[in-house]
């Protein structure tokens, strides 16, 4: 009855989607949907632990990562192809919604589904990255930049300096990461620092340091083992060895399109389904305890709960059984119609 | 941070239990009390379940089993002596309250523990045998049988038969469980039938039978692997010949202290919050159609009811139903105690 955590494919005419499927195949569905730059991998403390309480739990490598389809061209990794591969997932399993849980660029993957395809989705969840009904933008993001932290004359882009980096230097930040893939899972998996918070994140000095790490490759620091293991650092390191980051860092190269998308969002951009947001009290790139950052959200999502958790970035991976508890306190109160015996 | 079980001993002066733990040390506690004839092991699925979700759990063996003292006279267990091994425990884990778990005796145990120590009860769940504030003893189920499954004059003691045979017989129970422990695993750790839900269960006609097999060895049925793996089924089989039946027998030898000791609480009024899961096809302890959850009804001002398809050995048989049925209620009722 302890439910194994099993691999699968679905392949389409237009796409290949490798995902991890765990629990009963008839259970409620949950599906999660991973950012930069990780893989179905990073949902891996949850995918049993909510299994065991009765759900069916689906993990997709998204687009560019793991053992689906990459693709040569920046358009090929817009917000709303990415929506399209989801919802041929949905669809291959023969269901028609899910509770969509997303994390970094996985979020806005989700909020789109919920914000354009809200008969597809029975609740919405992210992890660090809060819901802007105009979209997940540089212009959204950069307007709510907490400037205490991030003074305009020094900080114009504030934390989200890096995204810019992208758009500027494409091809010097992918050979930045592919230089030494292994130091580079290393250097960005770790826990958070609360003595980080309300000083400015690295990643708001990326153009100026000519890269993320002055232009070098990643330096080698010891492997943070309350985030990731042994053999979860090789996997990471794998499959993005395997793919390269071109796709992974595309999905910073469509900002216009995926602003032109979100302006098509059903109800002018409101979701009215359950909403859960988890803060990451020492995420200081995706700072939304002290910025303005989920104001928009407060304002867009009429049935939304927020929790703050003790973590870093990697949240799910940091914090396991808090993001685990948080999510099930909110199914039960919620969803538990969704939620059924 | 994957929790991992790990095995642990509290020795005190008066007693020895051995119990399992997982998850972070300093969360929330559950502790889960097990029932006849079983092991902490019961709790398998439920203890890396709700670990994952930030809770302590801890899963005693239960006195007369496993890794935890056995005693020589009926009256070593007792409930009131077996809540004081349950109080020994929590204080053992420097904590003053738990959300207590139980299942089949396990059930009454937390029940007692409920009713006697509310101060050191945070909420109180029960699987399959649903509270009596008379106690728990086998006389006050009598007025709750289902007549309409068993007649009177046919059933006299419905389907508690099998007590009264403990009673009557109680050498005679030990030795036919104990002449193949194997073949007795077996052939109890099995799924719940809907198709024996309201027929007489088999026991009802123990001392009929002369024994619950008939009057000799327990026969040798295939092992369910719907509710246990061969590696559980050697772990109860290993653990029941080495501590043998006389312990986990005698928790039925005590009716009569078991009734004096449950006048004693206050009211008998519960007042924090109880969860019951009912079995759908547990056909000894069956509180869907008949009498029996009803004074339960009366008594738990603060009561979620939740029945689980599933017979006797619900938190094998249906882990994920009794997990799910779990996180629902503490995340409804007891939000502040998991935080």
């Amino acid at each position: 009855m302890t439910f194994p955590v099993t691999e699968h494919t679905l392949k389409t005419h237009r796409h290949t989607t490798g995902y991890l499927a765990c629990g009963a195949e008839a259970a409620p569905l949950l599906i999660f949907c991973h950012g930069w730059p990780e893989l179905s991998l990073s949902w891996r403390h949850q995918l049993p632990a909510m299994t065991a309480l009765g759900f069916r739990c689906i993990a997709p490598d998204m687009r560019g990562y793991g053992r689906s389809s990459t693709y040569k061209r920046h358009e090929d990794f817009a917000q709303e192809l990415i929506v399209e591969d989801m919802l041929e997932l949905l669809a291959s399993l023969g269901r028609d919604k899910a509770v969509w849980i997303g994390h970094d660029w996985g979020s806005p993957v989700v909020w789109n589904i919920a914000s354009h395809h809200a008969d597809r989705t029975a609740g919405v969840t992210s992890l660090c990255v809060p819901y802007l009904a105009s979209g997940f933008t540089l212009e959204t993001v950069v307007s709510l930049v907490d400037r205490k932290v991030y003074p305009e004359a020094e900080f114009p882009a504030g934390q989200w300096d890096y995204q810019f980096f992208y758009e500027e230097s494409f091809d010097k930040a992918c050979k930045g990461f592919e230089s030494n893939i292994r130091n580079v899972v290393k250097a960005l998996f770790r826990k958070g620092d609360p003595k980080a918070v309300g000083k400015p994140s690295r990643t708001a000095s990326v153009r100026r340091n000519g890269g993320w790490f002055g232009g070098a490759a990643f330096p080698d620091v010891p492997r943070d083992p309350d985030v990731i293991t042994e053999q979860d650092m090789e996997s990471y390191t794998a499959a993005l060895t395997r793919n390269g980051f071109f796709g992974p860092d595309s999905w910073y190269m469509n900002h216009k399109a995926n602003g032109a998308y979100a302006k098509r969002a059903q109800n002018g951009g409101k979701l009215s389904m359950p909403v859960l947001f988890l803060h990451g009290a020492y995420d200081t790139t995706c700072e939304t305890m002290h910025s303005r950052l989920a104001e928009p959200m407060r304002q867009d999502c009429s049935d939304l709960i927020e929790v703050v958790v003790n973590s870093g970035h990697w949240m799910a991976q940091e914090q396991p059984a808090s993001v685990n508890a948080a999510l099930v306190k909110w199914l039960a109160m919620k969803l538990p119609g969704y939620w059924k015996a | 941070m994957t929790f991992p079980v790990t095995e642990h001993t509290v020795k005190t002066a008066r007693h020895t239990t051995g119990y399992l733990a997982c998850g972070a040390e300093k969360a929330p506690l559950l502790i889960f009390c097990h029932g006849w004839p079983e092991l902490s092991l019961s709790w398998r699925h439920q203890l890396p379940a709700m670990a994952a979700l930030g809770f302590r759990c801890v899963a005693p063996d239960m006195r007369g089993y496993g890794r935890s003292s056995t005693y020589t006279r009926h009256e070593d267990f007792a409930q009131e002596t077996i809540v004081q091994d349950m109080l020994e425990l929590l204080a053992s884990r420097g904590r003053d309250k738990a959300v207590w778990i139980g299942h089949d005796w396990g059930s009454s145990v937390v029940w007692n523990v409920a009713s006697h120590h509310p101060e050191k009860t945070v909420g109180v769940a029960s699987l399959c045998v649903p509270y009596i504030a008379a106690g728990n003893n086998v006389e006050n189920r009598l007025p709750l049988i289902d007549r309409s499954i068993y007649p009177a004059d046919l059933y006299p003691v419905g389907q508690w038969d099998y007590h009264y045979f403990y009673e009557e017989n109680f050498d005679k129970a030990r030795t036919d469980f104990e002449a193949n422990v194997r073949n007795a695993v077996k052939a109890m750790f099995r799924k719940g039938d809907p198709g024996r839900v309201g027929k007489p269960a088999a026991t009802a006609s123990v001392r009929k039978a002369g024994g619950w097999f008939g009057g000799g060895a327990c026969p040798d049925v295939p092992r369910d692997g719907d509710v246990i793996t061969e590696q559980d089924l050697e772990a109860y089989t290993a653990a029941l010949q080495g501590n043998g039946f006389f312990g986990p027998n005698s928790w039925y030898m005590n009716h009569k202290a078991n009734g004096e000791y449950a006048k004693r609480t206050t009211n008998g009024k519960l007042a924090m919050p109880v969860l019951f899961l009912h079995g759908a096809y547990d056909t000894t302890c069956e509180t869907v159609s008949s009498k029996l959850a009803e004074p339960m009804r009366r008594d738990c001002s603060d009561l979620t009811e939740v029945v689980v398809k599933s017979g006797h050995w619900m938190a094998q048989e249906q882990p994920a139903a009794v997990n799910a049925a779990l996180a629902k209620w503490l995340a409804t009722k007891l939000p502040g105690y998991w935080s």
